[in-house]
C-alpha cells in the first residue's frame, strides 16, 4: 500500500493541520493578526513643508534622510516614510511612521529648528512645521464578515458540484479540503506573525480557489482512472494513491506557475515596500498549503471515505446474499480488505 | 486547412496580437511635440495600494491643527507687542488645550480634568460612524477611515478623480445636521421645514439613471407616512401660491433637500405629488457623484449615524501608494518577464503545441489588459494582481493538461489528428468543470463581498472566462492553423511514439 495515502498518514496530516489551526486560532484570538502598516494604528511625525510641491527629488530625499537620522537619534524607530501633497496649494508633508514615546512640544521644536543646520538648499525652519499624530485604525467588520459568508457559501457550492458531477465522497473530501486550506493558510500567517492587512483575505481567497482547482483536477483524473478495469481490481487506497500519483505533475505545473510570480513579487517587495513582500509570502503560503492538501491530505481523506464506502457496500450486498462484484472487489473479500486497511 | 490559408491566418493573428500588445504595454513616448502615446496599461485604474490615493483629515469645529494653533500664537505675540491691539487678541493657550497632535477648544473640555465632554464625545463618535457608513456605501476597492489624535478623522481613498472631483467628494461626505425638505433657498438663514428627512418619513435613497440628457439622478423612497406628508406639503405649497386671488390652480415651486445648512438637491414641483418614490435629477454626470449624495442621505436617516458636529475636510492631499512607489510597475514587469520565461519553456517543451499556447496566452493577456483598462469601474489592487496571476496559471495548467493528454493518446498509437481530438475530448469535461466552479465562486464574491474582494472578483471572473475561452477555443484553433504548415507534424509537436515490443 502507498504510504502517503495510508491511514497513518491521514492521521498525521490531520493532527498537524488541527494543531496548526488551533494554535493559529489561539494566537489570532489573543493577539490578532500582526497588522501591517495599512492596518495598524500608528504614530506619525509629520514634517509639513510649505514649498513641498516645488522641491526636486534630491531635496526630498535629503530632507527624508535628515529627519530619519534625527528621529532615530531621539530614540524613535522609523518604519516607513510617506509623502502627502496638498491638492490645491502644493504644501506637502513627509510622514515618518515611528514607534516610541510621544514627543513633547520642546522635542518637536528642536526637530523643526534642526533643519537649519542641515544645509539643504531652500529648506529651513521658516518653511517647516513638525507635528505628531497618533492614528487608530477602525476595524473592517463588515468586509471580513461578508467575505467569510461568501467563502462559506463557495465551499458548500464546491461540495454540491463535486458531489453531483464526480462522486459524493469526492464532494465531501473537496469540502473538507476547502475549509482546511483556508483555515490552515490563515493559521500559518497568524502563527508566523507575517504582517498583514485587508489584502490577507485576498490570499485566503486564492487558497480557496487553488484548493477548488487542484482538488477538482485531482478528482477529475481520479474519476476517469477509477473507471478503468485495472483500478477496479485494486483496493480503494491503492487505486486512489496510484491516481493521485498521476495527477502530481499537473498539480505541480499549476502551482509552480502561480508560485513563481508570487515569489518574484515577494522579492521585488523588499525593494519597493515590505507590505508587498508580506502579502506575497501569504500568497505563497496559500499555494504551499493547497499543494500539500491536493497531494497528501485530500487523497488520504478520499481514500478513507472510499474504502469505508466500499466496505459498507460490500457488507450490504453480502448480507442480502448477493455474490456479485461490489466496488470492483469480490463482495466477501472487500470487508476483509477494509479491515486490513484499518490495521 | 490549406497552407496558404494557414499562412494568411498566422500572419493575421500575429499582426493583430503584435498591434494589440504594442498599444497595451509599450512605455509612453512623444509622437510629436504635442502628442504623447500612452499605453493601455498606464490608464488602468489602480487602488490606493498600487496607485496614488487621496486623503483628507476632518477636524471638528473647535479642533484645530498645530499649524493653526501656531498661527494664532504668532498673532497673539504680535498683538501683545503693540499697545493698541494688546487686549484685542486673546491668548490661544487659554482658548485651546493640546491633545496629541491637535488643539481642542476649552468649550468641549470639562473644567476639572481637561477631558472632553460627553456630548462632544457622542457627537464625534456619531460622526465617525457616519463617515464609515458613507464611504463604506461607495464600495471602493480600498479605503480607510481612521481616528487621528482621538478627535480628528483621517480618510484615505483610492484615486477616483476620473469619476468625481475629489475635493467636492470629501466636502460632501462631511455634511452634517438634520435632513429636511424646504422651500426656502440657501440665502435665507431661517428655513421653512416642509418635511423632516428621518426614518419616519424616508426609507432610503438610491441612484437612478435618468437618460443621456439628464445623467444620473436620485430616487428617494418614502414610508407611508412620508408619502402622505409629502403629498400634503406639495398640495399646500403649490396651491397656496395663488390663494390671494382665490384661484386653486397649481404653480411651480422649488423644493430643496437640505442637510443642515448645505443644499444636497433641488427640484421643481408643479403640483401635488403623492407617490412612494420621487426622482430628482441632480445633474450628476457620473454614478459616483450621485452615489455620494445617496450615501449622505442614507446615513442621515439612520439615528446611529446622524450628527450635527461641523467637520472641516477641505484640505485634500495626494498620498504615495501603500505598497511602495513603483509596486504596480514592478508587478507588471515581473509578470511580463515570467510570462516570457513560461512561453520559452512551453516552446522548448511542446514546440508546435507550445506555439499555439503562446498565441492563446498572449491573446489572454491582451484581452485582460483591454478589459481592465477600458471597462469603467474596474480597479486593480494587489488582490486583483493575485487574481490575474491565478487565472494565468489556470490557463497554463489546463493547456499543459490538454497537451499531456494529447501525448498520452499519441503514445497509444493513434494518428496525430486523432490524438489531438481525443486529447482535447479527454480534457474537455474537467476543464469546463473547474472553470464553472471557479466562476461561480468568483460570482459569489462579486455579489456578497465588498471592497477589495469585490474588485478582485471582477478581475477573477474576467480571467476565468478568458482562461476557458483560450484553453478550449483559441489554443486548439491555433494548433489547427499551425499544423497545416510543417511537413513533419509529429516532430513539430515534439511527440514521440513509444516503441512497442513485439510479441515473440
Amino acid at each position: 500500500m502507498n504510504k502517503q495515502i495510508s491511514k497513518k498518514n491521514l492521521f498525521v496530516c490531520l493532527v498537524i493541520s488541527l494543531a496548526l489551526i488551533v494554535a493559529g486560532a489561539f494566537v489570532c484570538g489573543f493577539l490578532g493578526f500582526n497588522a501591517d502598516s495599512t492596518m495598524s494604528g500608528h504614530s506619525v511625525v509629520q514634517v509639513s513643508d510649505v514649498s513641498f510641491g516645488t522641491r526636486d527629488d534630491a531635496t526630498v530625499r535629503a530632507v527624508t534622510d535628515f529627519y530619519t537620522e534625527q528621529l532615530e537619534g531621539k530614540g524613535f524607530a522609523v518604519s516607513d516614510v510617506k509623502y502627502v501633497d496638498e491638492l490645491s496649494t502644493g504644501i506637502g508633508s513627509y510622514e515618518f511612521y515611528v514607534t516610541g514615546e510621544e514627543p513633547s512640544d520642546a522635542v518637536l521644536e528642536e526637530l523643526r529648528n534642526a533643519i537649519d543646520g542641515a544645509n539643504i538648499s531652500g529648506v529651513d525652519s521658516s518653511t517647516i512645521t513638525v507635528s505628531y499624530h497618533v492614528t487608530e485604525n477602525k476595524p473592517y467588520t463588515e468586509y471580513i464578515w461578508r467575505a467569510s459568508i461568501a467563502a462559506a457559501v463557495a465551499v458548500v457550492i464546491l461540495f454540491a458540484y463535486v458531489a453531483i458531477r464526480f462522486r459524493f465522497g469526492m464532494g465531501i473530501a473537496a469540502f473538507i479540503a476547502g475549509i482546511h486550506d483556508v483555515l490552515l493558510t490563515l493559521a500559518v500567517v497568524a502563527l508566523v506573525r507575517i504582517p498583514s492587512g485587508t489584502y490577507l483575505i485576498g490570499a485566503a481567497v486564492i487558497a480557496l480557489l487553488l484548493s477548488a482547482a487542484l482538488n477538482m483536477f485531482l478528482f477529475g483524473r481520479m474519476r476517469a482512472d477509477l473507471r478503468t478495469d485495472e483500478m477496479k481490481e485494486m483496493p480503494a487506497r491503492e487505486a486512489v494513491a496510484l491516481s493521485a500519483q498521476g495527477s502530481r505533475k499537473g498539480i505541480l505545473t499549476f502551482a509552480v506557475c502561480a508560485a513563481a510570480v508570487f515569489a518574484v513579487l515577494a522579492v521585488a517587495g523588499i525593494f519597493v515596500g515590505l507590505d508587498l513582500t508580506f502579502l506575497m509570502v501569504g500568497a505563497l503560503i496559500s499555494v504551499a498549503v493547497s499543494v500539500y492538501s491536493a497531494l497528501l491530505f485530500t487523497p488520504a481523506v478520499y481514500a478513507g471515505i472510499k474504502s469505508t464506502g466500499d466496505a459498507m457496500a460490500a457488507k450490504r450486498k453480502a448480507r442480502s446474499g448477493y455474490q456479485g462484484k461490489a466496488g470492483g472487489k469480490d463482495a466477501q473479500s472487500a470487508p476483509q480488505e477494509a479491515a486490513a486497511d484499518a490495521e | 486547412m490549406g497552407k496558404k490559408r494557414s499562412v494568411a491566418l498566422i500572419v493575421l493573428m500575429s499582426v493583430v496580437l503584435a498591434g494589440l500588445l504594442f498599444i497595451s504595454v509599450t512605455p509612453a513616448f512623444f509622437v510629436n511635440d504635442t502628442q504623447r502615446f500612452t499605453s493601455l496599461l498606464s490608464i488602468v485604474d489602480l487602488g490606493s495600494d498600487l496607485g496614488t490615493s487621496y486623503t483628507a483629515v476632518y477636524y471638528p469645529e473647535g479642533v484645530i491643527t498645530k499649524e493653526e494653533y501656531d498661527a494664532l500664537e504668532a498673532a497673539y505675540q504680535e498683538g501683545q507687542s503693540t499697545e493698541t491691539t494688546k487686549d484685542d487678541i486673546s491668548d490661544p493657550s487659554e482658548q485651546y488645550a493640546r491633545h496629541a497632535g491637535v488643539y481642542i477648544t476649552r468649550d468641549y473640555l470639562n473644567d476639572e480634568d481637561d477631558t472632553v465632554t460627553d456630548s462632544f464625545q457622542q457627537e464625534f463618535d456619531a460622526a465617525v460612524r457616519a463617515l464609515e457608513a458613507r464611504f463604506g456605501a461607495k464600495d471602493l476597492p480600498d479605503y480607510s477611515v481612521q481616528v487621528q489624535d482621538d478627535y480628528s478623522i483621517r480618510v484615505t481613498l483610492p484615486d477616483i478623480s476620473g469619476q468625481e472631483n475629489m475635493t467636492e467628494l470629501f466636502e460632501r461626505m462631511a455634511y452634517s445636521g438634520s435632513l429636511f425638505f424646504s422651500d426656502t433657498d440657501s440665502s435665507t438663514a431661517s428655513k421653512n421645514v416642509v418635511l423632516r428627512g428621518d426614518a419616519d418619513h424616508i426609507s432610503g435613497a438610491g441612484v437612478v439613471y435618468m437618460g443621456e440628457d439628464t445623467g444620473y439622478g436620485i430616487a428617494i423612497d418614502f414610508t407611508a407616512d412620508g408619502q402622505e406628508a409629502f403629498a400634503d406639503a406639495t398640495t399646500e405649497l403649490t396651491s397656496s401660491e395663488d390663494s390671494s386671488s382665490g384661484s386653486t390652480s397649481s404653480t411651480n415651486i422649488t423644493l430643496y433637500v437640505y442637510m443642515g445648512q448645505d443644499v444636497l438637491l433641488q427640484m421643481t414641483v408643479s403640483g401635488p405629488t403623492d407617490q412612494p418614490t420621487i426622482y430628482i435629477s441632480g445633474g450628476f454626470d457620473t454614478f459616483s457623484e450621485a452615489e455620494t449624495i445617496v450615501g449622505v442621505i442614507n446615513s442621515a436617516i439612520d439615528e446611529d449615524t446622524a450628527f450635527d458636529l461641523r467637520l472641516d475636510g477641505s484640505t485634500v492631499y495626494t498620498v504615495s501608494p501603500s505598497m511602495g512607489d513603483n509596486a504596480a510597475l514592478i508587478a507588471a514587469v515581473a509578470f511580463g518577464v515570467l510570462s516570457l520565461a513560461m512561453i520559452v519553456f512551453a516552446l522548448v517543451r511542446y514546440k508546435g503545441m507550445g506555439l499555439a499556447h503562446m498565441f492563446a496566452y498572449l491573446g489572454f493577456a491582451v484581452a485582460m489588459i483591454l478589459c481592465i483598462s477600458l471597462i469603467e469601474g474596474i480597479v486593480i489592487n494587489i488582490a486583483g494582481v493575485l487574481a490575474i496571476v491565478f487565472s494565468a496559471a489556470l490557463l497554463c495548467g489546463f493547456n499543459a493538461y490538454a497537451f499531456s493528454n494529447i501525448r498520452a493518446e499519441f503514445a497509444t498509437g493513434k494518428t496525430l489528428s486523432a490524438s489531438i481530438k481525443a486529447g482535447y475530448k479527454k480534457s474537455l469535461a474537467l476543464t469546463i468543470d473547474v472553470h464553472i466552479v471557479l466562476f461561480v465562486i468568483a460570482a459569489l464574491l462579486y455579489f456578497i463581498a465588498t471592497g477589495t474582494l469585490y474588485y478582485m472578483s471582477v478581475v477573477l471572473m474576467l480571467g476565468i472566462v478568458f482562461s476557458a475561452a483560450c484553453t478550449l477555443g483559441v489554443t486548439r484553433f491555433c494548433l489547427y492553423v499551425l499544423l497545416a504548415q510543417p511537413k513533419n507534424k509529429i516532430a513539430f509537436c515534439n511527440l514521440k511514439r513509444e516503441e512497442v515490443e513485439e510479441d515473440e
